[in-house]
């Protein structure tokens, strides 16, 4: 009744919460395209950092999941890198490939292991920001996540009761479910190893700008975490910019008008993505498991 | 009341309204939790004092127009009352066998999901963005939104002995014909 047997792992429902995945990531594409934005949809590693880790090293170099190995490797590597950008380093070209490589080989390969990848990369042409984005969406209701959300509740409803009998401001009336924000700061610190290499190849020169990293996390209710919010205010910032530039309009919509309508249909395009993929997760739960035809 | 005793020809014949005006006042005071409630309390200087004050001129009548705006702070009030309500009665301390952790969570959130029964449904097929949502689809996250059970997909649905006597309600439950056997 309350979407866990569809939000866990029932292989009937588990195509359609990736569904949900890339309805909501493509709304997001679809607004930041109408933003003047450059949209990449699940863009290659490779070429999020411009070509500086091979295609295949991309795997080894960032996986998906990280092993304790691995965060002592990835470490290294970095601390690797920072030496041979340093003055201190006297080697020369080849000796600095070496190097790096000889790092490179040292981090452990999980077989099967899949690449880290952002949902999708955003870039403004002409400021040259880039923002990567990752959805996620959580099912707050789940067994798991219940304990610290019912005291959430309660901690919230005690301060809101003691608000009120204080004629106070409401320290926690916006405070997010803390299984959202658990989620981005676990997504955020997934991806710093990609904003952290973007940061090198800023301070090398390589890059002219550094890319923002947000994750744009949603609850099946329709509730929006923190940096969901940053991410639409971006997203609806760069709309004005692109309004603004263009000037007054051959059928009389004022930028303010534009901006509005473009912010109401971010906020609606999200909330039915988020209600028609859990609509289809809930209609597909429990059948019997034969495919469901193309994605 | 106050805008049909304004006119001058209704407020002459307004004995007519006599028969209505206490349960009016009932209503009215009914609609704002009763006499003890503290919405009542924040509001009642809005109206007369009795059911006798609607009708006998001092408050309502053409010489005496009334402009505040009745209407908008008693529905708000009643909003007010609603909500706190529905509060009450999702609040953690209510968790039985009747209202599970899961709908506390659910009633709790911050949801906009409302907004989506405002706008018009794109029934376009996904594509650049635009989003899937079929009459199915549709029917059951209203389900999900409304907390009511899932419609009888399977085919396995039969009533659960347990379930009937813990939700105090009757309805079909499914099992899942996977393997996990979950329902």
């Amino acid at each position: 009744m309350s979407g866990n047997h569809a939000a866990s792992k029932c292989p009937s429902s588990s195509r359609c919460v990736f569904l949900r995945h890339t309805m909501l990531r493509n709304v997001l594409v679809a607004h930041a395209k109408e933003a003047g934005l450059e949209a990449v949809p699940e863009p290659d590693t490779y070429d999020l950092l411009l070509g500086q880790f091979e295609a295949k090293d991309c795997k080894r170099v960032f996986p998906k999941r990280m092993s304790v190995a691995y965060e002592a490797g990835f470490k290294a590597l970095s601390q690797a890198s920072d030496f041979i950008n340093s003055a201190a380093c006297t080697f020369s070209s080849e000796e600095k490939q070496s190097y790096i490589q000889n790092h490179l080989d040292k981090l452990p390969l999980v077989e099967g292991a899949v690449g880290l990848r952002v949902d999708a990369s955003f870039r403004n042409p002409e400021t040259d920001e880039i923002m990567w984005v990752d959805v996620s969406v959580v099912h707050t209701s789940s067994p798991s996540y219940i304990s610290g959300e019912l005291k959430s509740i309660a901690k919230r409803k005690l301060c809101a009761d003691a608000a009120q009998l204080h004629l106070m401001p409401d320290a926690l009336q916006n405070e997010a479910s803390p299984v959202m924000l658990q989620r981005e700061i676990a997504k955020i610190h997934k991806y710093s190893r990609l904003v952290t290499v973007a940061k090198k190849q800023k301070a090398d020169g390589t890059r002219t700008s550094i890319p923002t990293f947000a994750p744009f996390v949603v609850s099946d209710c329709g509730e929006l975490a923190p940096k969901a919010y940053d991410v639409q205010e971006w997203l609806v910032k760069q709309y004005r910019l692109k309004c603004s530039k263009e000037g007054r309009r051959a059928d009389g919509c004022t930028t303010v008008e534009l901006v509005r309508q473009f912010r109401h249909s971010l906020k609606m395009g999200v909330q039915m993505a988020v209600a028609a993929g859990l609509g289809t997760m809930m209609q597909f739960a429990g059948l019997a498991w034969r495919g469901l035809g193309p994605a | 009341m106050s805008c049909s005793l304004s006119d001058p020809l209704l407020f002459i014949l307004r004995s007519g309204l006599a028969r209505f005006a206490g349960s009016a006042y009932d209503a009215l005071v009914r609609m704002h939790g009763g006499e003890t409630s503290k919405f009542w309390a924040l509001c009642k200087h809005l109206y007369p004092d009795s059911a006798r004050g609607l009708l006998d001129g001092t408050r309502y009548s053409p010489s005496t127009p009334h402009t505040a705006k009745t209407n908008k702070i008693a529905l708000k009030m009643v909003t007010k009352r609603k909500l706190e309500h529905f509060h009450h009665i999702t609040s953690v301390s209510q968790i039985s066998p009747t209202l599970t952790a899961a709908d506390v969570v659910v009633a709790s959130s911050r949801s906009f999901s409302g907004r989506i029964f405002s706008e018009p449904l794109s029934t376009k097929k996904r594509k650049n963005g635009v989003v899937e949502f079929t009459p199915a689809t549709y029917i059951a996250f209203c389900r999900y939104f409304l907390g009511l059970p899932p419609e009888t997909t399977i085919g396995n649905a039969k009533l659960t002995r347990t379930l009937i006597i813990l939700c105090r309600a009757v309805f079909p439950t499914m099992g899942c014909v996977y393997v996990h056997s979950l329902t």
